[in-house]
């Protein structure tokens, strides 16, 4: 007999960047299974749960549901097949009601033309009866993030078959939820797997999927790698996620000398031997928290980097990586403790001013906050310069060309410096970025996710200016959720975990698989969960 | 403000005037007396004679100067929707300081009529871009309701206390004649204003696209996040190219004061002002195609005055075709669009 | 004077009505002077043609939802910028009417009505006035208790909440924008039936008005009725002025407009998000 879901060999390559989304998946489910997903950032588990639920067409492989295949691309059939997907980030309308919101393009009818609410309540107590009914009457924005992830996830059950199976995906569904919130939401599986459904679900804290799954899918790189339904254990999940380095190396072609085992400390082009304790270091952060509403985004931080070092900050994204971009690119502030650029107190400062403290900054989110996509190459290359190029208020054109010529060829940028930025190539705009940020002996330099999007050549050539800059002087932190960068560049690496630092290490002593449990939090000291 | 002002394609400019033009084909029809004498009028009139065709280049000058003041605003990313307002003012502050002081010699008198022009409008302009980065009130509201309110209260002036008795006419006093323009081609009003205004077209070209302030302002309004980034302060674009984009309307309505009239007369701007939000759209937000933008729209306008004595009753045909335009030139299409 | 107010918040509240729909959609509709414009000269004619003057509203709101339905197309179909044609909408009308008025009732600009009668009283008011109110609690009934209210405000708030749900968006947004023009043509309809005439810009800043307003009354339905009220106050008051003061005709005019515009700004000085939606 057929399994519910039969997923085989889809691939998907984004053609906005080039990037190979997902290149070989596979995943079966069972009826009344609850079935993990988990890999890494980037490993491809939200764009394969989106093919499966039809919202993003596959460019190869099958979707089947009960023996039967579902159409490419067609979220109205996966529906009806009995495919109900929850986003990690709900597609909910918070000036809407709970209920409202609940029943948005399924709405029960008085006459044809009324909204039954009476009916809708009753729904709702019959699918999950402990829903408190006060919620429903609330607008969705007043509630907390926790209780938007539960109504995310009603909604969900709500459109679930009644009279066959359904197959429930849902991703990252205990994502900023309070202890007591997954339990609920574990609770809710749990019943909708003994009432005949399945459950699909994405999640990077490998604690809870050791405690609630039934049968686990490893992704990485965008491949199946592991899948098995005994015995999961953090220890075990982790290894398969971040993976051996003999793996690694087939699956990127790595040319680097990468081991398992700790890595020697003296090393060709050590970069350790620019750094200088400093007596104001570019950036101090001592006892660091800051909050988002009422959630802990950032929690009793203490770092700091000097000239010369190279810093990494790794973890999964929303436990504390993005949060710390934020702060450091003026956009949050914290609540308490330091937080001094070149020895000046940074809170509360704009942009602006943070750049000409010195600091420079290359965003994740590239494109909105990095550059001007309308705005032509050399105008991007130019936005930090522009006040230097000038001759009585006039950008000097032979000047503004020397300079982005000189930055095209050092970065090896392809692509005439006069067309707008959004008609290069994912890899070269990264490239654009980079280039002008690292320019001109930054004192602190702040880069997220440094090779996203770059190849493998010019990861490399990228990661040689970066430790340029650091021999030149400058104190370089890194943001990143690849850990092999992390390992590649840094000097020192700091783990997050639930907006904490869970572990820090010095190169000498990482290896991909500390830094991998440190990362899920199977390190113990954590709060809750 | 979440939709910024987008440049348009080629096509859709084309497009908009393209169907413009067929739908005055048809209106014509349908209220004119003559067919052919209508249309003949509307394409050929404005160019059968020096008087025709001076009135049609002094036109294109004062469209051209006020659409530079738009191109300026929106692309900063900022809705200047009191243009018509802005230059009327301006005009107006300009002939009242040109009549309190009306002895300076010539130049002087020019500079002192068009600076105070300019100033008064920019003012006015800069007034929304203040409580836009204040409040945050949208510019593109309170710009058209200060215009709104101040032009009634510059034709209460024009028509009562500031009018001048000796002529029967609903104007101010006129200019001292030292202080006009000198006319290019009699017997048509073209005057030296409309040279001004090509070589601010070519000014504004040079700044918007060369200078250092031009290059902050195109990043502001293309992505305001990235240039407070790159370290460009808010405040002195967004009330700054308002001021600007101000100045220019009311330096467009001091030229055409001492250039055309010589005198603030009542409804003297004819709707420049709007006009100019078209022109600048065809032109693609460019300077130098609003120069080619200006000449399209005062042909237009020439051409549906003189077909109006060519049928049965008189309309607004140039309003019609600047609605139609208007409605077309931001639209979008499918090929060979830009990327969002 | 509170029942003069009384009928001259009829037409302020009905098109603030139909720019609140259209705003809970996400599309702030700068076009409701224009939609205004043709529903009087619509009403005028349609009550002409009938002799009834509930006829004239409903041809005023067939001619405001012809008009709505340009303007819609351009902006949805052809995404064009809203503002931009918005502002084209007002000046189509400014200028077709003008046209169509030339055309069928000769050179003159005015159009009058053909009789005498005006609209049924009730206690000493216009019988408009419960009508307008009651219209309000229908929008309301609309917006807050029926699907269609709850997706047209889910294409102004969330749009993607919509789309997850195979809903689309632009259909909810088509609707609010037709229903503004129904709505700012019948307010139109009304004032020129109640004048009895036609007049070249007869809607005198009513669609200006009527934006802030939507503002005023926090975006809600019976907000903005007491909003209209206040600013048909401020024009009763100003009407009654012009009676015992000297303040001349033509600065009256610009009246409207400044009244507006303080409105606007005390709003978004006190701190309230205007959402204007792309």
């Amino acid at each position: 007999m057929a399994s519910l879901l039969e997923v085989r060999g889809v691939a998907r390559r984004f053609a906005a960047n080039g990037v190979q989304a997902v290149a070989s998946a596979d995943l079966t489910l069972e009826t009344g299974q609850i079935h993990a997903v988990v890999g890494e950032n980037g490993a491809g588990k939200s764009t394969l749960m989106q093919i499966i639920a039809g919202a993003i067409p596959a460019d190869s492989g099958t979707v089947s549901v009960s023996g039967r295949p579902l159409a490419n691309g067609d979220p109205v059939g996966a529906l009806e097949a009995g495919v109900v997907m929850s986003y990690q980030h709900p597609r909910l309308d918070r000036e809407l009601t709970v209920l409202e919101n609940l029943f948005l393009g399924e709405e029960p009818r008085r006459f044809g033309v009324f909204f039954d609410a009476t009916a809708a309540r009753t729904r709702v107590r019959s699918v999950a009866p402990d829903f408190s009914p006060a919620l429903l009457s609330r607008r969705l924005g007043s509630l907390s993030s926790g209780q938007i992830r539960m109504v995310s996830l009603l909604a969900a059950l709500l459109r679930l078959p009644h009279d066959r199976p359904g197959i429930l995906i849902l991703d990252e569904p205990t994502e900023a939820t309070t202890p007591a919130e997954a339990d609920r939401v574990f609770t809710v599986i749990r019943q909708s797997a003994d009432s005949g459904h399945a459950v699909i679900f994405i999640s990077h804290k490998l604690p809870e999927v050791e405690r609630i799954a039934d049968a686990v899918t490893v992704l990485r790189a965008g491949r199946t790698v592991a899948s098995w339904s005994d015995e999961i254990e953090v220890a075990r999940l982790a290894r398969e996620m971040v993976g051996g380095a003999e793996e690694h190396l087939a699956i990127v072609g790595a040319t680097h000398d990468r081991a398992a085992e700790p890595r020697p400390s003296a090393l060709p082009g050590d970069d350790r031997v620019g750094e200088t304790e400093a007596a104001t270091p570019p950036l101090r952060m001592e006892g660091l928290t800051a909050r988002e509403g009422r959630r802990l985004v950032l929690d009793d931080i203490t770092l700091s980097v000097n000239p010369g070092e190279i810093v990494g900050v790794t973890g999964i994204r929303e436990n504390g990586i993005e949060a710390m971009e934020s702060l450091l690119a003026g956009k949050i502030q914290p609540d308490a403790g330091v937080f001094e650029v070149d020895g000046h107190d940074a809170t509360g400062l704009s942009p602006g001013r943070l750049r000409r403290l010195g600091l420079r900054y290359v965003p994740t989110d590239r494109l909105l906050r990095g550059a001007s996509v309308e705005s032509s190459v050399a105008e991007n290359l130019i936005a930090l310069k522009r006040r230097k190029l000038q001759r009585l208020g006039m950008l000097d054109g032979s000047e503004v060309s020397r300079f982005a010529s000189r930055l095209h060829t050092n970065f090896g940028i392809e692509g005439n410096l006069h067309i707008p930025l959004w008609q290069l190539s994912g890899g070269n705009i990264q490239k654009v970025i980079l280039s002008r940020e690292l320019e001109g002996d930054p004192r602190l330099l702040v880069i997220c996710e440094p090779s996203w999007g770059l190849d493998f050549r010019s990861r490399a050539r990228i990661v040689e200016r970066i430790r340029t800059s650091a021999r030149d002087g400058a104190a370089v932190l890194v943001l990143t959720t690849d850990i092999d960068e992390v390992l590649d560049l840094s000097s020192r690496i700091a783990v997050l975990f639930d907006a904490r630092i869970a572990a820090v290490f010095d190169r000498d002593e990482a290896t991909r698989e500390l830094i991998g449990r440190a990362m899920a939090g199977a390190t113990g000291a954590t709060r809750g969960a | 403000m979440a939709r910024k002002p987008t440049a348009g394609s080629l096509a859709s400019s084309l497009f908009a005037v393209g169907v413009a033009l067929v739908v005055t084909v048809v209106l014509l029809g349908f209220g004119s007396g003559s067919w052919t004498d209508a249309l003949h009028a509307f394409f050929l009139q404005p160019i059968a004679n020096q008087y025709y065709f001076g009135n049609m280049i002094s036109l294109m000058g004062f469209l051209l100067l006020a659409s530079l003041g738009i191109v300026i605003a929106f692309r900063g990313g900022l809705y200047n929707l009191g243009g018509e307002g802005q230059l009327f003012v301006g005009a107006l502050a300009g002939t009242l300081a040109g009549l309190a002081l009306p002895d300076l010699p010539g130049l002087l008198g020019v500079i002192l009529v068009l600076s105070v022009a300019s100033l008064a409008a920019a003012a006015l302009a800069a007034i929304s871009g203040l409580l836009r980065r204040a409040w945050g009130t949208p510019e593109l509201i309170t710009s058209y309701l200060l215009s709104a309110v101040l032009i009634p209260v510059a034709e209460y002036l024009i028509t009562g206390p500031a009018n001048d008795p000796a002529r029967n006419l609903l104007a101010t006093a006129t200019l001292p004649q030292s202080y006009w323009l000198p006319r290019l081609l009699i017997p048509s009003e073209l005057s030296l204003a409309f040279p001004i205004a090509i070589i601010a077209a070519c000014a504004v070209y040079l700044a918007m696209f060369y200078s250092v302030r031009g290059y902050e302002l195109r990043l502001y309004g293309l992505n305001e996040e990235f240039a407070v980034y790159a370290g460009i302060n808010p405040s002195t674009y967004s009330i700054g190219a308002m001021g600007l984009s101000g100045a220019l309307h009311g330096l467009t309505g001091g030229l055409m004061i001492i250039g055309t009239y010589h005198a603030a007369i009542s409804g003297f701007s004819g709707g420049i002002g709007w006009n100019a939000i078209a022109v600048a759209l065809v032109g693609r937000l460019h300077p130098l195609g609003a120069i080619l933008a200006a000449l399209v729209f005062a042909y237009l306008d020439a051409g549906a005055k003189a077909s109006m004595l060519h049928t049965e009753f008189t309309f607004e045909l140039g309003t019609i075709i600047q609605a139609i335009i208007l409605l077309l030139v931001t639209a979008t299409f499918v090929f060979g669009r830009r990327k969002r | 004077m509170i029942a003069n107010a009384l009928e001259l918040m009829v037409p302020i509240l009905i098109a603030t009505l139909g720019g609140l729909l259209t705003e809970r959609a996400g599309v702030l509709n700068i076009g409701l002077e224009g939609l205004i414009l043709t529903g009087a000269f619509a009403g005028i004619v349609g009550a002409n043609l009938t002799g009834s003057l509930f006829a004239g509203l409903i041809f005023g709101a067939g001619a405001g939802a012809l008009l709505a339905m340009v303007y819609s197309i351009a902006c949805i179909e052809l995404k064009a910028n809203i503002f931009v044609a918005g502002l084209a909408t007002n000046l189509l009308a400014a200028g077709v009417v003008p046209y169509l008025s030339a055309l069928f009732y000769g050179p003159k600009g005015v159009v009058r009505l053909a009789t005498d009668a005006d609209f049924a009283s009730l206690f000493g008011i216009s019988v408009m006035v419960p009508i307008a109110v009651v219209l309000a609690l229908v929008v309301h009934v609309a917006l807050f208790r029926t699907p269609f209210g709850i997706r047209l405000r889910a294409s102004g708030g969330n749009p993607q909440a919509l789309e997850a749900r195979a809903l689309r968006p632009g259909r909810y947004r088509r609707a609010a924008m037709i229903l503004s023009g129904v709505f700012a043509g019948v307010a139109g309809a009304e004032v020129a039936l109640r004048l009895g005439v036609y007049l070249p810009n007869i809607s005198a800043g009513r669609g200006w008005i009527a934006l802030v307003a939507i503002f005023l009354g926090v975006r809600h339905p019976i907000g903005v009725v007491g909003a209209a009220f206040v600013f048909a106050l401020f024009e009763s008051f100003a009407g009654a002025a012009q009676g015992f003061t000297e303040i001349p005709g033509t600065l009256l005019l610009g009246l409207p407009y400044l009244i507006t515009l303080v409105a606007m700004v005390v709003y978004s000085a006190l701190g309230r998000r205007t959402r204007i939606q792309k």
